[in-house]
């Protein structure tokens, strides 16, 4: 086992204009091994979010340690190591749908055949090869999404991060997406996913490990190892094992509170 | 598409049912100004009707015809030689036209390609913007009117005296595509940018694939202003250059001569008219075609319907939102 | 080897010799590039120099001479004074205006070379019914007059009438457009009508249903301030200080005078041959109004009673002095305003090489032309 990620006594503090400051992690210390799918979960201000950022070095600790396959962050970042999915699809409304999964192999300089190649693979991933010449707005929520994430695997990061990718979807759409993202992950086992979310259940369902965070400063509560047995179907939510895993996510939530 | 209105057109059953509205009201609006037009003048003349509004009071007895034509008679006049056997009012027009066309289009393209480079400039440089930008509107605020002889006088000094009249259109043209251009290329979402950062990509690649690509509606929306104002600014440019080949040699003459021939002078200002609607409608023509995302549909409308729409309508709405383009699918 | 190389020596001195000689001689023969920058757009009103260009007297001249028609917004003393033009034509007045302005900037002034036209062609118009027939009867009228130093030989007329411009109980003075609406529609009692333009305007004006004429020339009652006495000098020929001090410009001058002379003589003797040069440049132009324009022109132009272009010193110092009176200039016309020496020495040679030339129009007669519905 590699560690992809290791995170040491990491902390972050915003300064707003007015010179506020805010405390938005404090002492965050984790471990992420290559192939791990590891969930960030709390409520909204816990920096969830602000930690993925670091990890993608979109922003810049204040201090502390971190580590991205035994490189800096900016040197990952560089190094084009990881794949970033954000809550809105972001597809350049320009482009249409196979243009947008192509990009990334734009700005890459792949050739013209390998862009071609790649992103129709991508797309029959996702199954949405009927779409390849559709622009982004004659798609739905979830569609769009789908191909965002065609997006960020077209260049075969083995990181991949997701900021609450399916948290403005439907409950519909988003079992459908996680259920996909389980089978994609699947084909790619040495892939490593950090997700960030603040459904429980769907935490519970897609994770290896579960982050729990409280606010306020953002802190690290507890770690919840998920043991349902893979490959994970709408059965395994059945089970009570998964309840009960829910429950314990919960319940830490709350106390953190 | 359920069809609510009540007369099915055969004629032009074949465009969108929102399109064979905007043509009505297009008829319509012409219908209102013809009618009001020779209504004021019937009133003028069979009665000395006089509109007491506060302390102005217009006579109607300026609806003569020496004041405001018949517009059987403008339209007439473009069919009549101006000049004892020469040709008719139209071609001669036409020939003066296609002349301001020509500084105008010239102006439009360096003002246009100007407006980008600054906006560019300050797009990336917020001490350049801050600095300069105040200069750019200010620019704007002295008239025409006065800078036009200088720089035709410039122009001259330094050898290139057919630039003077390009170099005011563009004058006139540059400043939306600033502030537009600006916009469109600092109007990013954020998240879009930071997918270029994860991409680790560089300024220049970021600068063409992602703001350049934002700006280009916005862009578009500029030059439809540019358009017209580009003509505006060669016809104000020939006035005091001398130039009696284009459209504003003609309005000079035709209002110096204004007594002799009334409809003349109305019959060029229609035609300076429709040359600047007819390079806005150029415009919003190619707009079409280049910002193909917003109003994907199918190749045959984009060719076909729209212009159509374009050239015979005329002017497409300025502002169309994203849900009626969602609602047409 | 070495006689190889005398050889290749010799033939590019040879090329060198043959390449510059032909340029330094074409030199001598190629010819001088003038501009002359018009007061106004193309019209008969500057005639003689589109003949003297279309009849190659320009040219004979060694000169090559591009006429800039100017227009709204365009001083021509501006162009001049910056080097757009070698040559400009003025009014007297504003000349005077432009010149005293230029010296006191520092610059360095125009100079009137030529006086062309005679007399002024400004009259005072008014309807024959309203009973105005002199300068007297506008007491208490509506008078439309061109301002911008337009005004003033009216303004000189009305003082001399013990009439105050200024007090609108004497005479309601009212900034006129430049074209005739204002008069035929009755809100102007009399206005300022230039006999080779407005004048015409009137005449030619159609009415409703295309009835013509409306308007004869009985109809009108024409103040001419010629005999008033207070009319001033219209168009001449200037050109810069600074740029007929430097070597040979002079002789350009005179050169290009003696051509403009001919060309005047020549619209003088077939003038429907300089209306037609006329509307080949303005296309937008009437046929029947420019062939009036080209007769009242001839009019101002001849008789010129000291040989076409020679200054008339009286009428020059009266022009000054009504600029003065009514503040256009602040001091006396300075000695440089203008010189007749070219304009002399131009007429003199042209006599020498045409003797038989007539330089002064006495027996010249004007035609009669008929007036043409909206002058075309």
């Amino acid at each position: 086992m590699t560690t992809v990620i290791s995170i040491e006594n990491l902390d972050k503090i915003f300064e707003s204009r007015d010179g506020n400051t805010v405390h938005a992690l404090k002492d965050i210390n984790l471990e992420v091994e290559q192939g791990e799918f590891v969930s960030l979960i709390g409520p909204s201000g816990c920096g969830k979010s602000t930690l993925l950022r670091l990890i993608a070095d979109l922003i810049e600790p204040t201090s502390g340690h971190l580590m991205i396959n035994g490189l800096s962050p900016r040197q990952a970042r560089l190094h084009r190591q990881y794949g970033f999915i954000f809550q809105n699809a972001t597809l350049y409304e320009w482009r249409t749908v196979i243009k947008n999964v192509q990009l990334p192999l734009e700005v890459m300089n792949y050739s013209r055949r390998e862009r071609d190649e790649r992103a129709r693979q991508m797309l029959e991933l996702v199954e949405l090869s009927d779409f390849a010449n559709h622009y982004p707005w004659q798609l739905s929520g979830g569609m769009q999404q789908r191909v965002s994430i065609a997006r960020a695997l077209a260049f075969e990061p083995n990181l991949l991060l997701m900021d609450e990718p399916f948290g403005a979807l439907d409950e519909m759409t988003r079992e459908r997406l996680n259920n996909e993202l389980l089978a994609i992950w699947r084909t790619i086992s040495s892939m490593t996913v950090v997700f960030v979310t603040h459904n429980i259940s769907e935490a519970v369902y897609l994770s290896s490990r579960v982050v729990v965070m409280s606010p306020r400063p953002g802190q690290i509560v507890d770690i919840v190892d998920i043991d349902l047995p893979r490959p994970r179907t709408p059965e395994t939510m059945d089970s009570d094992h998964y309840f009960h895993l829910i429950s314990q996510v919960r319940h830490l939530l709350r106390e953190a509170h | 598409m359920a069809k609510t209105t009540a007369t099915p057109n055969r004629l032009l059953g074949w465009l969108p049912e929102e399109s064979r509205l905007t043509l009505l009201y297009f008829c319509l609006i012409i219908v209102i100004i013809v009618g009001g037009w020779e209504g004021l003048k019937w009133l003028g003349q069979e009665t000395n009707y006089s509109l007491n509004l506060g302390p102005v009071q217009i006579g109607l007895s300026k609806t003569r015809d020496l004041t405001m034509p018949h517009i059987r008679d403008i339209i007439g006049a473009l069919g009549e030689p101006a000049q004892r056997n020469g040709p008719p009012l139209i071609q001669q027009l036409t020939e003066a036209a296609l002349f301001t066309f020509r500084e105008a289009f010239l102006g439009f393209t360096i003002g246009t390609t100007l407006g980008l480079l600054l906006a560019i400039i300050f797009a990336h440089s917020r001490l350049l913007q801050r600095g300069l930008l105040p200069y750019v509107v200010a620019s704007q605020t002295i008239p025409i009117l006065a800078l036009a002889p200088m720089v035709i006088i410039w122009s001259d000094k330094l050898g290139a005296r057919a630039m003077g009249v390009p170099i005011i259109a563009a004058y006139l043209a540059f400043f939306p595509v600033v502030i537009y251009a600006l916009r469109g290329l600092s109007d990013v979402p954020d998240t879009a940018l930071e997918l270029m950062q994860s991409y680790a990509a560089s300024r220049w690649t970021i600068l063409w694939k992602l703001r350049m690509q934002n700006a280009v509606p916005y862009i578009f929306t500029a030059l439809k202003i540019t358009a017209p104002a580009s003509v505006v600014g060669a016809v104000i440019g020939e006035l005091p250059s001398g130039i009696q080949d284009g459209l504003g040699g003609q309005i000079i003459n035709f209002s110096q001569y204004y007594v002799s021939g009334p409809p003349r002078l109305w019959a060029t200002n229609l035609i300076t008219a429709l040359l600047g609607i007819g390079f806005f409608v150029a415009v919003a023509v190619a707009e079409r075609f280049v910002v193909r995302w917003k109003y994907a549909d199918t190749i045959f409308n984009r060719i076909f319907v729209d212009p159509v729409i374009n050239l015979f309508v005329g002017i497409p709405p300025l502002f169309t939102s994203r849900s009626t383009d969602k609602k047409k699918k | 080897m070495k006689t190889i190389r005398r050889f290749v020596m010799l033939a590019l001195v040879a090329l060198l010799i043959l390449g510059v000689l032909p340029g330094a001689v074409a030199q001598d023969d190629e010819p001088v590039e003038v501009r002359l920058q018009l007061k106004w757009v193309t019209q008969a009103q500057f005639a003689g120099y589109y003949a003297a260009l279309q009849q190659g007297y320009y040219e004979e001249e060694g000169l090559d001479v591009t006429i800039i028609p100017g227009g709204p917004d365009i001083s021509p003393q501006q162009v001049v004074a910056a080097g757009g033009a070698e040559f400009g034509i003025d009014w007297m007045g504003s000349h005077l205006a432009a010149r005293e302005q230029i010296l006191q900037g520092d610059g360095n002034g125009p100079v009137n070379i030529a006086q062309i036209f005679q007399r002024s062609g400004m009259r005072e118009i008014a309807f024959a019914d309203s009973g105005i027939e002199t300068i007297e009867d506008l007491e208490g009228k509506n008078v439309g007059v061109w301002f911008l130093g337009n005004e003033l030989p009216l303004f000189a007329a009305l003082v001399a009438n013990d009439l105050d411009p200024e007090d609108p109980n004497d005479v309601n003075i009212i900034a006129q457009a430049f074209d005739m609406v204002a008069f035929i529609e009755g809100e102007l009692d009399a206005a300022a009508a230039m006999t080779y333009n407005e004048l015409a305007q009137v005449l030619e004006f159609v009415g409703e249903d295309d009835e013509f004429p409306i308007y004869t020339i009985e109809d009108l009652n024409i103040i001419d301030l010629n005999e008033v006495g207070t009319a001033m000098l219209e168009d001449m020929i200037y050109a810069n200080e600074e740029w007929l001090a430097e070597e040979g410009n002079e002789d350009i001058a005179v050169r290009f005078l003696r051509a403009s002379f001919r060309g005047w003589i020549y619209c003088r003797d077939n003038p429907d041959d300089c209306v037609n040069y006329v509307l080949e440049e303005g296309s937008a132009l009437g046929a029947g109004h420019q062939t009036w324009m080209m007769n009242e022109i001839n009019k101002l132009v001849w008789p010129s009673p000291n040989g076409i272009g020679i200054h008339d010193p009286e009428l020059v110092e009266r022009t000054a002095e009504i600029a003065l009176t009514y503040g256009v200039i602040e001091e006396e016309m300075d000695e440089g305003a203008w010189r007749g020496d070219l304009a002399q020495q131009a007429l003199d040679s042209l006599v020498e090489l045409y003797p038989d030339l007539d330089v002064t129009g006495e027996d010249w007669e004007p035609a009669e032309v008929e007036i043409t519905p909206g002058g075309e």
